[in-house]
């Protein structure tokens, strides 16, 4: 490369003698130009993330300065009022919706996790990623994950409504009025685990493939079964990456309204859900509502804003939680694997 | 796993080893006197005892790859037997066949069979996470748990449910005594076992999978990820377990080889080429490519 | 020797051989815990299998309520029912609700002679029924996706008007207004996510790529009823005064939001694509006195064109089926038009907002739970080949053999004399 000019600019590159190369190489190696096609593109680049993380960023202050204002304790647990009721605009909470919210993901959890975790469990260690059932299992969960969330919603009341609770209604109970046949706080939870479902085993995949080999290889060398190494060897080391997909499910579950929307939420109910059968109120369900079906604009819109201040904090900033634990976790592998 | 069953090779004969005291030996350390003069009767008893470990015709294959060809031989009882032969030619996968811990490798096909204390190991019948607690093994990178240096050694007694808490205490006392690592521990046993030193960390692992009191150990390349010094004390403890435990080596050191077996099976591309005492295969090989191997002509 | 090793090596006596043959022979070939593991594995495998049924079950049941509008059973002309009050006693209540337009527990406790009233002015209404549309059935296939004439109209055109006195179920507009949201949030997010992707994986410095990666990973924690809100409270109205355009809520305000929503999934995707590019690759360009910016266009991009690819394709998936950002923010009008600062209704708006309105078992539940078995299927298609590009780009990139992943290329990587002490060792640790 010594003998021949700086090509960068276009020129065509030619042998040249001793002296003028040496001059040239010099020349070459301290020209150092700034708009070069390189850097100007570099910076687009950049900026097109900088613009992004800045899109994040203002949207975030933007609702904690309209909604932070609004925010205490008492609007947390103040019973919730009808849409319609604009008198009680300023004195209204969220406590309904919140208790809704929580019920349901609660209940959501419950039964993801399991589902979940052993499918996660059995993808990973049972089976040959290069099999079949595997690449079947796989492409599932990755379908499962790119339906869209009113689908959900759709599949929930055909299935888990019209046809579980219907069965349930006409088989079990034997009643004529419907019991399960109708949306509720169960239906909906389910409907959401089914939606959260690919969440928890893609975390716990991906949490159990960072466990090292060897400690496997250790522990059934030691004559441990396969079931015995999983639960005391591997699980353990998974545990942080499989909470992390939980919080992840919860975060997702908290903040999705189509689905809910035809399985059990409702606009107003002046009780609190009581049973697993009962309609329930929503926080995110509840800012669909007053943006599109408001009583009154203006005097809704402190609460409004506060409204989704609250539902941030049990979506976006559980996200934020989550990604700290994985973060950790996968550091804390990375020490250890380092380590042995 | 499928499973090809071939006619039974008969057993070739296995040459007994020397008198220990004459035996090539770079061994690290002052050789007591009393154990020369011990060695040439405990010699003569070893040759007499059946093999405990007897290999017959044993082929593998990787899916469309063959790793092993037929592979005939039997590991005495009690000895050291090293595997040694350049990288690939299947030393490794033939260890783990010893214990079935191929049988987590997809595609993975065996025929032959492999006689342990008389028991055909890959028999339908043959339980492989019982066979091994019979059969131990100590990986080539130290692969501690992350858990208490007790817990660690505590492990596979816990799992096969061998003594209550106090007896437990007692096992991984001895089984850390037997590592040598007793005196350097014995204040932190609560402390994690990664924190230790990588010499140190494999002298774990090593008195975790003694602890069960296994029949047989199998090593992979134990000392391959470790210093000089740490290597000189893993090769010192196998020296000594001997007495208690048959014990098979792979190792690409051929000075480990040396040092510290009685026996060594030289392979080259899958097949077994030469198998007889240490002091033979070193002083006198009969085949060239062991010679070639041995002279560092090539791997 | 070490004293303390020689006085305890008597403790465990070694078995004979005798003895531990005698033992091997019943130890080995203890069976409890061997069916146990099976029975767990047997388990797993049935608990994993209900996710392959799961989608299975979603595009049954979706599709089940359509049944009878798919095959044409349903029929929503209406000039030859006319009921005999006489004959209520032999039909079911269900039958008269729909009748009626009632549902079928509230005919139930009406009284017999309520009931043979509200039929003869049913039958009255009925004759009146001067248009002639009431006599066509519009849940036909023809009828829901060619354009149609209606008396009055001028000339044939697709009409998506499931409430009022003919229900219209042309559903094309509605497709038409998803494909267009859809292409517009394309046309915003593809570029910049793809440019942040590659400045993120190629070209920023450790620093950057640890506080940006995250930021725009968390768009996706956003709610998508945060960024509806957001389009309807404070954008809408924004881009109204700045643009001035004729209706607040349009295609162009719900296509700029749910590029938001679009942009994590196509920068995730094509940013761990452009990571999985081997360094040796890029190391090969920088090592030619290629700038990291020619090494990212010339060498990195290249070799995860696919996966950049597949990313765009499941950013079109999540932008047709995202509901809430549309809904909230596309004006709800189920229009063909061209000017992308007109309302729309996507297949999803529609489905949200009068799946809950309409009445269960009816042509309308029955013709929108169609336009979401066809939804589904869009989605299902676009899943199904980004995940084959995704596929073959993964085994163009690594692949690796079943031995190696288990362990067994432990040998070559400590064969030779320089890697003798550990060769994997190494690779962890950096």
């Amino acid at each position: 490369m010594t003998n021949s000019a700086p090509a960068t600019n276009g020129e065509k590159a030619s042998p040249l003698n001793p002296d003028q190369s040496m001059a040239a190489l010099a020349a070459d190696l301290h020209s150092n130009p700034v708009f070069t096609r390189a850097n100007v593109f570099t910076a687009l680049f950049a900026g097109a993330s900088y613009t992004l993380s800045g899109v994040l960023v203002a949207i975030l202050l933007f609702l904690l300065w309209h909604g932070g204002r609004g925010l205490s304790l008492d609007f947390i647990f103040s019973r919730a009022s009808p849409t319609s009721d604009v008198a009680a605009y300023g004195t209204a909470g969220v406590f309904d919706m919140l208790y809704g919210t929580i019920c349901l993901v609660a209940l959501m959890i419950l039964a993801v996790m399991p589902v979940g975790i052993i499918t996660g469990v059995y993808l990973c260690e049972y089976t040959d990623p290069k099999s079949t059932l595997a690449r079947i299992t796989r492409s599932a969960v990755n379908n499962l994950a790119g339906v869209p969330s009113i689908i959900f919603g759709m599949f929930g009341l055909g299935f888990f409504i019209y046809f579980l609770g219907g069965s349930i209604d006409s088989y079990l109970l034997g009643s004529a009025a419907p019991v399960f046949k109708k949306p509720s706080l169960l239906w909906a939870a389910l409907t959401l685990a089914v939606l959260t479902l690919p969440v928890v085993i893609v975390s716990t995949e991906q949490a159990l493939r960072a466990v090292p080999r060897a400690f496997r290889d250790a522990a059934l060398g030691l004559g441990a079964t396969k079931a015995q190494t999983l639960v005391k060897v591997v699980l353990p080391q998974a545990a942080p990456g499989i909470i992390t997909g939980g919080i992840l499910a919860v975060s997702r579950g908290a903040g999705e309204v189509a689905p809910i929307m035809l399985t059990g939420a409702t606009i107003f109910s002046p009780t609190l859900p009581g049973s697993l059968t009962d309609k329930f109120m929503e926080l995110s369900y509840h800012i669909y509502i007053m943006c599109t079906q408001p009583a009154h604009v203006e005097a809704g819109r402190a609460q409004l804003y506060s409204t989704v201040v609250v539902l941030l904090f049990l979506t976006f900033f559980l996200n934020v939680a989550a990604i700290v634990v994985r973060a950790w976790a996968r550091r804390f592998m990375r020490r250890m694997s380092a380590n042995i | 796993m499928t499973r090809i069953s071939v006619p039974l090779n008969l057993p070739t004969g296995l040459v007994p080893p020397p008198d220990k005291g004459t035996r090539m030996s770079v061994r690290l350390g002052p050789v007591p006197v009393d154990e020369a003069l011990a060695a040439s009767a405990e010699q003569e008893r070893k040759a007499n005892v059946p093999p405990i470990l007897d290999i017959h015709g044993l082929s593998l294959f990787y899916g469309s790859t063959q790793a092993l060809h037929g592979i005939n031989m039997q590991i005495p009882r009690n000895c050291v037997t090293a595997f040694i032969g350049p990288s690939g030619c299947g030393k490794s996968s033939l260890l783990r066949c010893l214990n079935r811990m191929n049988d987590f490798v997809p595609d993975m096909r065996i025929a032959g069979r492999i006689l342990f204390q008389n028991q055909d190991i890959y028999a339908p019948q043959i339980n492989p996470t019982r066979l091994r607690r019979y059969i131990g093994m100590v990986f080539q990178r130290s692969n501690p748990f992350p858990q208490s240096i007790f817990d660690n050694v505590a492990f596979g007694l816990r799992l096969h449910k061998m003594g209550n808490a106090a007896t437990i205490r007692d096992q991984v006392e001895e089984a850390l005594r037997k590592v040598a690592l007793w005196d350097e521990v014995k204040d932190r046993l609560n402390t994690n076992a990664l924190n230790l030193s990588g010499g140190q960390q494999q002298r774990v692992c090593l008195a975790r999978a003694i602890a069960v009191q296994p029949q047989v150990l199998l090593m992979d390349e134990p000392a391959s990820a470790l210093d000089p010094i740490a290597t000189a004390k893993i090769e010192e403890l196998i020296l000594q377990l001997r007495e208690h435990y048959t014990i098979v080596i792979v190792t690409h050191n051929l000075q480990q080889a040396g040092r510290c077996s009685d026996y060594t099976a030289f392979f080259y591309l899958g097949h077994l080429m030469e198998h007889d005492t240490t002091e033979n295969i070193f002083s006198s090989p009969r085949e060239e490519a062991t010679e070639a191997y041995i002279n560092g002509r090539f791997g | 020797m070490n004293p303390t090793l020689t006085a305890s090596a008597g403790v465990i006596a070694p078995l004979s051989p005798a003895d531990l043959e005698k033992e091997l022979q019943s130890a080995l070939y203890e069976q409890r815990t061997s069916m146990v593991e099976f029975l767990i594995e047997r388990g797993m495998f049935c608990v994993s299998m209900t996710v392959v049924a799961t989608i299975l079950l979603i595009f049954l049941f979706v599709t089940k309520e359509a049944v009878p509008v798919i095959f044409g059973r349903t029929d929503t002309a209406r000039s030859g029912i006319v009921m005999n009050p006489a004959e209520l006693g032999r039909m079911s209540s269900k039958q008269v609700g729909e009748f009626l337009g009632q549902s079928p527990s509230v005919v139930e406790n009406l009284p017999a002679n309520t009931l043979a009233e509200l039929v003869l002015e049913r039958n009255k209404e009925l004759a009146k029924e001067s248009n002639p549309d009431a006599k066509l059935n519009t849940t036909t296939w023809s009828m829901m996706t060619l354009p149609f004439q209606w008396s009055g109209d001028s000339a044939p055109t697709y009409k998506w008007q499931p409430v009022g006195n003919i229900e219209k179920y042309n559903f094309i507009p509605l497709l038409w207004g998803s494909f267009k949201v859809t292409l517009i949030a394309l046309l915003v997010a593809t570029p910049i996510s793809l440019m942040s992707a590659i400045y993120v994986s190629q070209l920023a410095t450790e620093r950057m790529r640890e506080l940006i990666k995250p930021s725009i990973e968390l768009l996706a924690g956003v709610p998508s009823v945060v960024l509806g809100f957001l389009a309807l409270m404070v954008l809408a109205p924004g881009l109204k005064e700045i643009l001035g355009t004729h209706s607040m809520l349009n295609s162009f305000v719900a296509g700029l939001v749910l590029a938001l929503a679009v942009i994590p999934i196509i920068f995730t995707i094509a940013e761990d694509s452009l990571s999985a590019v081997p360094q040796t690759h890029r190391d090969a360009a920088l090592a030619m006195g290629a700038g990291r910016w020619d090494a990212a266009i010339r060498v990195v991009l290249p070799a995860a064109a696919p996966g950049v690819c597949a990313a765009v394709v499941l950013g079109f998936g999540r932008a047709i089926g995202e509901t809430m950002v549309v809904v909230m923010a596309s004006g709800n009008a189920a229009d063909l038009s061209w000017s992308i600062f007109d309302s729309v209704r996507t297949v999803t708006a529609a489905i949200a907002a009068e799946l809950p309105e309409s009445a269960t078992g009816s042509a309308h539940y029955q013709v929108l739970f169609l336009i979401g078995s066809v939804l589904f299927l869009i989605t299902f298609f676009t899943n199904v080949t980004a995940e084959y590009i995704l596929q073959r780009l993964r085994e163009s990139l690594e692949g690796a053999t079943a031995a190696e992943d288990h362990g067994l290329m432990n040998e070559g990587a400590a064969a030779s004399p320089a890697g003798a002490s550990g060769g994997g060792y190494v690779n962890t640790v950096v």
